[in-house]
């Protein structure tokens, strides 16, 4: 009963949210039916075919591990903000060994998995000793640090103004461009399930479940793990608990930056198989903050949330095309979501004033990221 | 490493020809000035215990108000140029209010997190500007002979060649001496009068604040407030400055952030954070006007010298160089149920 009480605000933020971007399409369009149609060819456009269900998985595969390293971090008290940056520099560093290295697939792969994953969650480390040792709040450095990736990103890939590559841009088109194409995640959509267009799903989305499965192992099945949630529960009772603060503080962003690294490794070597500039519009690790509110910071809920996420951005092109409802209301429909999540209490104000019959009672801190974050 | 190759770069150039060409120290300002309007914002409303990491898209959406107000009023009422760029940075001072009010109504009447309230607008600023852009304006994309804000020339000042003076300081953008004179105002008001010690006293103690009779939830309220009309200014600068206004999706690219870094390298004060945006607003000028320059051996790299402002908020933050520390209440919602 408690959970399905704790899914009282997920749902009615996505549900509030949905409203009032219907009620958009509906002014937009000057017509009643218009959000109907929109959210059928959405929903159509992201689940109508098995060729779309994949691509919505598609779509999902690198938001679970992004939000999984937001919601590692929310559970230690820690708010990671700076997964955007930490996925740029996994894509990146696995990106140069995958380049550089002869080695078959089968091993030149897992190889670049853990690449991605140690220069993401050192990336992450870096604002965490910052923190543990100086105070300096999580918050701030990691968001600058984002620009940073960024900026080093264009540094290695965009042409120099002479019309030289950058650093890595050099490296990138064919070189060792064979060892490369064997690392690849393979496709795991059969043949005869989707032929036309070629599916894209990779073996990426099994890594993705499997690191929420490490997800709740380590949290819940681990000493560390106990550490880091009680850090998140209430930093004072950690520490007169004899938690090791400092150390605990890395470990979080250490394991969060390598999630984010993941996904950035992900992005490369799962789909676009080379790497692009910006490649996610820099947009990726800041959906996954939603991502992981919206799954209340658990791994099952960040897969599910991951997925709706998705649906959401492969259903609109069909929604855009068939209905004439302007892609970007998706962004407006997520910005909602997060700012309803956030100001948790409007539903108790909507419920108190008469708006909902039903209140959304709130749920107490299974989520530390409300009250002890800041 | 990067400032040292930079200035080997530099000196190898003639260091004191690059430092001297009155350009770089005209865009210095012109570069500063958005972000100083924002960044005094961000120091009200942080001042007063509200995190405001919003001001990006506080910035953006009234960048894009602007624009839609000046061409709807020249295009309704065929106002000419210069009263619609008027009418235009009240429009985005309107929607830069009201974008703080709902950061303010999230993170103080709902007591929301502040920093998730935050990621929200700014989220949702992307969304609605390129929503309306697609949708409002033909084409998606804002008439081409939209009036903007000209630069101003003072008479007589404007003309002073000694050091090209003139040029750097008294023919700017009318809005980059607002920015400087809010920079004065903010100063004043926060360290000289009573209501300023009562905002920084709900910002340090709220709760001792309340028990001495400031309505803590009000203050907070009103400063957030005020901080998004200060980023409905620096958007209408983004949006307006020059003789033809524009609007483009996702035109402020992160400028809203730098603004917090140098509010947070200025240490809270509206002085400090004018000292930052200047240094900022330098290093932007060096890379408009060096970026691809070939200096001796050097190439000048814009992502390389982009990093800086970043880096330097690091540093600043982690308390290398001096600590910069927040308001002690900053991020906190206030509940007076719950007072201590």
């Amino acid at each position: 009963m408690r959970k399905l009480i704790a899914l009282g605000t997920p749902l009615g933020s996505v549900a509030l949210a949905l409203v009032i971007g219907g009620v958009v399409m509906a002014v937009a369009q000057h017509s009643v039916q218009a959000p109907f149609n929109g959210y059928w060819a959405l929903l159509v456009g992201a689940f109508g075919t098995p060729y779309d269900v994949s691509e919505t998985l598609v779509s999902a595969t690198p938001l679970i591990f992004a939000a999984l390293a937001v919601a590692f971090a929310f559970r230690g008290g820690l708010f990671n903000i700076g997964v955007e940056g930490q996925l740029y520099v996994g894509a990146i560093a696995s990106t140069f060994v995958g380049y550089s290295l002869h080695w078959p697939g089968w091993l030149l792969l897992p190889l670049c998995c853990l690449v991605g994953l140690l220069a993401g969650g050192l990336w992450a480390a870096a604002p965490a000793i910052l923190k543990a040792y100086r105070g300096a709040h999580e918050v701030i450095t990691t968001m600058m640090l984002n620009y940073v990736a960024l900026d080093l990103m264009h540094y290695l890939l965009d042409s120099q103004p002479s019309g030289a590559p950058g650093p890595m841009g050099g490296l990138m088109p064919g070189t060792n461009a064979s060892a490369f194409v064997n690392a690849v995640f393979p496709v795991i959509v059969p043949a005869w399930l989707v032929s036309n267009p070629p599916p894209r799903l990779s073996a990426a989305i099994v890594l993705a479940l499997a690191c929420g499965i490490v997800f709740w192992f380590l949290l819940f099945r681990t000493t560390l793990g106990y550490g880091i949630r009680a850090a998140g529960f209430n930093l004072k009772a950690a520490r007169y608990a004899g938690i090791n603060l400092n150390r605990t503080i890395i470990l979080t962003m250490l394991v969060s930056g390598g999630f984010a690294g993941l996904a950035g490794t992900v992005c490369v070597f799962g789909l676009s198989h080379q790497l692009v500039d910006g490649f996610d519009g820099f947009a990726l690790g800041f959906d996954a903050i939603v991502v992981a509110l919206l799954g209340r910071n658990t791994a099952v809920g960040a897969i599910l949330a991951a997925i709706l996420f998705g649906a959401l951005d492969h259903g609109s092109a069909l929604m855009q095309t068939s209905a004439g409802v302007n892609i970007s209301i998706i962004q407006i429909i997520q910005g909602l979501i997060i700012f309803f999540i956030g100001a948790e209490a409007i539903f108790h104000y909507l419920g108190r004033s008469g708006f909902l019959a039903a209140r959304s009672s709130r749920i107490e801190p299974n989520v530390p990221a409300e009250r002890a974050l800041l | 490493l990067i400032p040292s190759v930079l200035a080997e770069g530099l000196f190898k150039a003639g260091f004191f020809q690059v430092l001297s060409h009155p350009i770089l120290w005209e865009s210095t300002l012109a570069f500063a000035a958005p972000l100083l309007l924002a960044s005094v914002g961000g120091c009200i409303s942080e001042r007063s215990g509200v995190v405001n990491i919003g001001m990006e898209g506080m910035m953006l959406i009234s960048a894009f108000f602007g624009a839609f107000t000046v061409d709807k009023v020249s295009s309704l009422f065929g106002l000419p140029g210069s009263a619609a760029a008027i009418c235009g940075v009240l429009g985005a001072i309107g929607a830069g209010s009201l974008t703080g009010w709902l950061h303010a109504w999230a993170c103080v009447r709902m007591r929301a997190n502040q920093v998730v309230s935050g990621m929200a607008i700014n989220l949702l600023a992307l969304g609605v500007t390129n929503y309306l852009l697609l949708t409002v304006f033909q084409n998606g994309s804002t008439p081409a002979n939209l009036a903007g804000i000209p630069s101003s020339h003072v008479p007589i000042l404007g003309d002073i060649s000694f050091l090209s003076l003139g040029s750097i300081f008294f023919s700017q953008n009318v809005l980059v001496y607002v920015a400087l004179a809010s920079v004065l105002a903010a100063h004043v008001f926060l360290f000289r009068t009573k209501l300023g010690l009562r905002l920084r006293s709900v910002g340090e103690n709220p709760d001792a604040s309340e028990t001495a009779g400031i309505d803590v939830r009000r203050v907070r309220h009103v400063a957030v407030i005020v901080s998004g009309a200060l980023c409905g200014l620096a958007g209408a600068y983004i949006a307006l400055n020059g003789p033809n206004g524009s609007f483009t999706d996702n035109m402020t690219a992160g400028r809203g952030f730098i603004a917090l870094a140098a509010l947070i390298v200025g240490r809270w004060t509206p002085l400090g954070a004018l000292g930052a945006c200047l240094l900022f607003g330098f290093g932007a000028s060096l890379d408009n006007n060096l970026s691809g320059l070939t200096l001796g051996t050097f190439q000048v790299s814009g992502s390389l010298l982009d990093m800086l402002p970043y880096l330097i908020t690091i540093v600043a933050v982690a308390g290398l160089i001096g600590r910069s520390a927040p308001p002690a209440a900053g991020g906190v919602p206030y509940d007076p149920a719950e007072a201590e």
